[in-house]
């Protein structure tokens, strides 16, 4: 009775994983993932307030004027300038900020001389490419590694484990992010390494539990 | 005694945790200062350089006259890609840690996001930095071999008798370029040994030629038909001389005139500097034999580029969400701390305590040993006090079974670091993956597991010892 309960547990798991996988290849391919904004295609403007900013404040005011998706930067180490960078920024939204900014600093910088300047989208093959060798190579190592420490066992079954489930666990990972519309951007790469540590910690368990006593 | 020695670790673990999280102040010039070293910060924590590329103007780009001119025909989506994975193969050979790059198919523009340290002023250098070849006729400037007949480069330095070095470049030719280098060759003198007999013959021939005038005029004897008739001798020998001699060509990379040391079949040797013995020299010269090929390797930008912004930028992410995270991560763990401690009471609450002093020391020594911070550093702390969280509830756990520290920790250690050594191999291969980010990763989980390894047995081992063996 208890394996039955073992094997349904198993079949729901693999149904759920399947179902979040299925659902995020579609949502990927039909709207694809939702990258952070430092990664989109945006437009900036540039301020040079004369004095070193107070980051904060001018964080609020972009706020009121463009609502919370935006990033703002100071630049250079004296930090008297910071650039402000959204989705989109309108001429009204752009003078509204220059204009609430001279509120707080005195400066020679006029609404109407500042540009609003397009900025473009890096690829997510761009963003992370140079993952891929390190992790190729990791894998092998690993591979190698399980080979060895468990000699003695199905040798096709360490391979498939070790291969299987960190690829099934980063699809459902990468699922996961593109259902829940998580921005994809300097977080995705820790989590990806998170559940690669993960998947790799379930395989070493599994085999351990399958092992043999006499090994021991 | 025993008590005594339990207070004493309890009250390092304590200082050692203060110089941690609050630092060590003392009064520099009349204000205070923070002795304790600060943590080195990546790209996206800390702030990093941004660099912006234009397709350069017309009107700017042609110091030079015509040729050096923007050809409008090449402004296309797909040049600019090719110039794109030009500076990605630049930047991948200059060994760039961490960069993000994105185009405007647009306009061409690239924006360039680099980490700030001691390289990222020559990476932005070799950003637009030219690699073009050509080797033209000295006064003509007639183009005799240009980089699209060049196939690849190599660089390299030998040493002589006399201990000096000299560093070359190795230029393989396309077969269009061995055709090409064939005649030139003919016609040209290529060699660098060449051109300097060349030009030293020129010379003596001036030489000789000026004091033979200096000599007629003194012979003022002489009459006038005579000279006549040896001025007509002398401007036909020399017309004579300079059709039998070969002319000059010059070979320019990236601006530089260089000497051709060899011509092979398929390439040609190029000399870089001359050979010196002094090591400042000829490290010198190797360097820029190596940047040569590097940029001749990475290929030619098909579209010609100017630097439009080269700027600091600070990262969006402010120091106060660094301190949430840090805290919220500081919260779970004493959470977890809590449990352990209302669970195996006296000996969790030491445990606890010797837990506090392993972050602690975790991140004094992540200071210290100069890793780069980023967000996959931090998630890194977070495994590593994870893995120690696992450790002592474990050890606790076969204490409370077996009643002998010695037997609980060596099964502890068996249980838990045979299991690990998958994430070792994962974190050492990151260390060595050339990207700041896995980087991080990986040097904090290798110091982490290490001092994991190593703490547990000289602190909280003792300190459990001490306290059952009361």
């Amino acid at each position: 009775m208890e394996q039955v309960t073992g094997k349904n547990k198993k079949i729901y798991v693999i149904a759920i994983v399947a179902l979040i996988i299925i659902a995020g290849i579609v949502i990927t391919a039909v709207w694809g993932f939702n990258k952070e904004l430092k990664y989109k295609q945006s437009q900036s403007i540039n301020i040079y307030v004369e004095q070193k900013v107070e980051k904060n404040k001018i964080k609020d005011i972009v706020n009121q004027v463009l609502g919370k998706n935006n990033m703002v930067q100071t630049v250079e180490i004296y930090e008297d300038m910071v650039t402000i960078r959204a989705e989109e920024i309108s001429e009204e939204q752009k003078n509204d900020i220059v204009n609430k900014v001279k509120e707080i600093y005195e400066f020679e910088q006029k609404a109407e001389d500042t540009n609003i300047k397009p900025i473009s989208a890096v690829r997510i093959r761009d963003m992370y490419k140079q993952y891929i060798l390190p992790f190729i190579i990791t894998e092998m190592l690993v591979l190698a590694y399980m080979l060895v420490r468990y000699y003695n066992r199905d040798t096709l079954k360490v391979i498939v484990r070790t291969v299987l489930v960190p690829v099934i666990a980063e699809l459902t990972l990468l699922s996961i992010i593109a259902i829940t519309r998580i921005p994809v951007g300097r977080i995705v790469p820790i989590l990806v390494i998170l559940v690669y540590i993960g998947a790799i910690l379930y395989v070493v368990k599994k085999e351990e539990i399958e092992r043999p006593e006499t090994e021991e | 005694m025993k008590n005594i020695k339990i207070t004493t670790i309890i009250l390092a673990i304590i200082l050692i945790t203060l110089v941690a999280f609050f630092g060590v102040y003392l009064k520099t010039q009349n204000r205070m200062e923070n002795k304790v070293k600060d943590y080195l910060l990546g790209r996206e924590l800390e702030g990093g350089r941004e660099v912006e590329l234009e397709v350069a103007n017309e009107s700017n780009s042609g110091e030079e006259g015509e040729e050096k001119k923007q050809d409008t025909s090449k402004l296309t989506p797909e040049n600019y890609e090719i110039v794109k994975k030009t500076i990605e193969k630049r930047l991948d050979n200059l060994r760039a840690e961490d960069y993000a790059i994105s185009l405007n198919k647009e306009t061409g523009a690239i924006r360039v996001e680099l980490a700030e340290n001691d390289n990222t002023d020559s990476f932005a250098y070799y950003l637009t930095a030219s690699n073009e070849i050509s080797l033209k006729e000295k006064d003509t400037e007639t183009e005799l071999l240009n980089d699209a007949m060049i196939k690849k480069s190599k660089y390299s330095y030998i040493s002589d008798m006399e201990g000096k070095y000299q560093a070359s470049i190795e230029l393989q030719l396309t077969d269009e370029g061995q055709e090409k280098i064939k005649e030139a060759a003919e016609k040209y003198a290529l060699l660098s040994t060449e051109i300097a007999e060349i030009e030293t013959a020129k010379k003596a021939k001036e030489e000789a030629e000026k004091e033979a005038e200096e000599k007629a005029e003194g012979e003022e004897t002489e009459n006038t038909e005579n000279k006549e008739e040896n001025e007509n001798k002398e401007e036909t020998d020399k017309k004579e001389n300079e059709e039998e001699g070969k002319k000059i060509a010059v070979l320019t990379i990236a601006g530089t005139e260089y000497g051709i040391s060899k011509i092979e079949n398929n390439k040609i040797v190029v000399n870089i500097g001359g050979a010196t013995a002094s090591s400042a020299s000829a490290n010198n010269n190797i360097a820029k034999a190596a940047e040569l090929e590097m940029l001749i390797n990475a290929g030619k930008y098909p579209v010609k580029y100017e630097l439009a912004n080269n700027r600091y930028v600070y990262s969006d992410i402010t120091k106060t969400q660094i301190l949430y995270i840090a805290l919220g991560i500081i919260a779970i763990t004493l959470v977890a701390l809590v449990i352990i401690s209302i669970k195996y009471r006296g000996l969790g609450i030491l445990s606890s305590i010797s837990c506090i002093g392993l972050i602690s020391l975790l991140l004094l020594l992540l200071r210290y040993a100069n890793v780069l911070i980023t967000i996959e550093g931090i998630g890194a702390i977070v495994v590593i006090i994870a893995i120690n969280l696992k450790v002592i509830q474990t050890l606790l756990r076969k204490i409370e079974q077996e009643d002998i520290i010695n037997k609980a920790v060596n099964e502890t250690y068996k249980e838990i670091f045979l299991k690990l050594i998958p994430i070792m191999i994962i974190s050492i291969t990151f260390c060595f993956s050339g990207l700041a980010s896995l980087i991080s990763f990986g040097m904090v989980m290798f110091w982490g597991m290490i001092l994991v390894a190593i703490y547990n047995i000289l602190v909280t081992k003792t300190l459990l010892k001490l306290k059952e063996s009361k």
